[in-house]
């Protein structure tokens, strides 16, 4: 049986297997992430964090820094186009939307929760939690801890509903 | 920094994340339904760089007048709350706020609800949002570092400010605090590969 | 019918499924099969071809990922004996 013309063996080198980089790259991602948020705490006095760009009600709020949520908000549009973008130059870009309506709505609700966690929590998973325990604060295991919990209760949940 | 620096940023963080698929959530429920530990390996190694980093730069902006970087806060209910919330919503949603981004720009428009469900989330118990009194409650029940042992702003535990207490001179809390985390990371991560180990 | 170059005793397309509950369908799609034989698996996510990967290498089967014009991923998986 001939295979079909959209077939391509696993690409070697720069380009990632399935798996990612080549393995010998694997050592990089850390590296460069970990930087990444060593240079904005340098240059910002804060660590990489996402929530704070989500946080579009503080635009309105008065004795607000703005320019706290913008900055934020174009390292996160900044994420999307870097990611299209590489995506599409690989061919792994393909657009597609959740199978069924209740799939749609737990994308929504999970990230509603995830918004209301991360308010509370001061911040979400790598800004409140690993930029915390990284900043030497214990609100950052405490951080992890709880998130360990909770993502094990969504796992159960999960399961329940799926397999 | 421009608004295009900001934009290049992200766009490199983009682009690292893409090409190695790692997903936060991923690390994390993949270490639950299978005792999968490449994703934690990332994390770990994450803080590894981060945990030294951090301490520099804390100590150099400290020691030369500045104010303490970082992200210290009180220990909150709002801290144990938020993260089980964050955590039980990353599974169901299949990502956090950085993989959702990352997905989204790889065409998943299932990351589309997601992001915008968080905008929504943040504004609820934000300040100018309708469930505030929660956030204010969680605020509230918090367990704070009185000035004399804590150096941070707002009342967190800051590990080398509280060491400075019984460690003699400038440095050596500087010094013991990073060892002590990367200690805590490299345990913790040791004990979960261990067990991951076990169960095949 | 989509066309695939690889082939499998069962078909489990998980087009649109975000992690972790493609693991979760393949799982359970896995479990009535017999050692030796396949199931394909497609997705349309290079995240949760690596997650499916991570998974069958560590459950011990025999796995491989193909990538497919247009952002498809199949991948083969091999029940372990």
């Amino acid at each position: 049986m001939s295979l079909p013309k959209g077939s391509e063996p696993v690409l070697k080198g720069l380009q990632p297997t399935p798996e990612g980089f080549d393995p010998a790259w694997h050592a990089w991602v850390p590296l460069l992430l970990g930087t990444v948020s060593v240079a904005l705490l340098w240059i910002t006095g804060r660590p990489w964090g996402l929530a704070q760009g989500f946080s579009l009600g503080r635009l309105f709020e008065t004795g607000n820094e703005p320019g706290l949520v913008v900055q934020v908000a174009l390292v996160n549009a900044g994420i999307v186009l870097g990611s299209a973008v590489t995506a599409r130059s690989r061919g792994e870009f393909r657009f597609h939307l959740p199978p069924t309506v209740s799939l749609a709505l737990q994308a929504l609700v999970g990230g509603l929760i995830m918004g209301i966690g991360a308010r509370l929590a001061y911040g979400c998973n790598v800004g409140g939690m690993l930029g915390g325990i990284s900043s030497f604060s214990l609100h950052g295991w405490v951080y992890l801890v709880a998130l360990s919990a909770g993502a094990y209760l969504g796992v159960q949940l999960l399961r329940r509903l799926y397999s | 920094m421009t608004t295009v620096a900001w934009l290049l940023l992200g766009a490199a963080i983009g682009f690292v994340l893409q090409s190695s698929r790692f997903c936060f959530a991923a690390a994390i429920s993949d270490y639950i339904l299978f005792r999968g530990t490449n994703g934690l390996r990332f994390i770990g190694g994450f803080l590894l760089i981060t945990i030294p980093g951090f301490a520099l730069v804390q100590y150099l902006t400290v020691s030369g007048g500045g104010v303490l970087p970082g992200k210290i806060v009180p220990i909150s209910l709002g801290v144990l709350l938020g993260g089980l919330l964050f955590g039980l919503g990353m599974v169901l949603a299949g990502g956090c706020f950085a993989s959702s981004l990352v997905r989204l720009g790889e065409g998943a428009g299932s990351y589309a609800l997601t992001i915008v469900g968080a905008v929504i989330g943040i504004w609820l118990v934000g300040a100018s949002g309708p469930l505030q009194g929660l956030a204010i409650l969680a605020d509230g029940l918090a367990v704070t570092a009185v000035d004399s042992i804590s150096t941070a702003p707002n009342g967190g535990f800051h590990l080398p400010s509280l060491l400075s207490g019984f460690l003699p001179g400038q440095v050596a809390p500087w010094i013991v605090g990073p060892i002590l985390s990367l200690l805590v990371v490299t345990a913790v991560y040791l004990l979960l590969a261990l067990i991951a180990r076990r169960s095949v | 019918m989509r066309e695939v170059s690889a082939v499998g005793d069962r078909v489990l397309d998980l087009t649109g499924y975000v992690c972790p509950i493609p693991l979760l369908k393949a799982d359970k799609e896995l479990a009535p099969l017999q050692p030796g034989q396949s199931l394909l698996l497609l997705t349309e996510s290079a995240q949760v071809a690596k997650n499916l990967l991570d998974w069958g290498k560590k459950r011990g089967h025999r796995i491989s990922v193909r990538r497919k014009e247009g952002g498809r991923w199949e991948i083969v998986l091999t029940k372990r004996i």
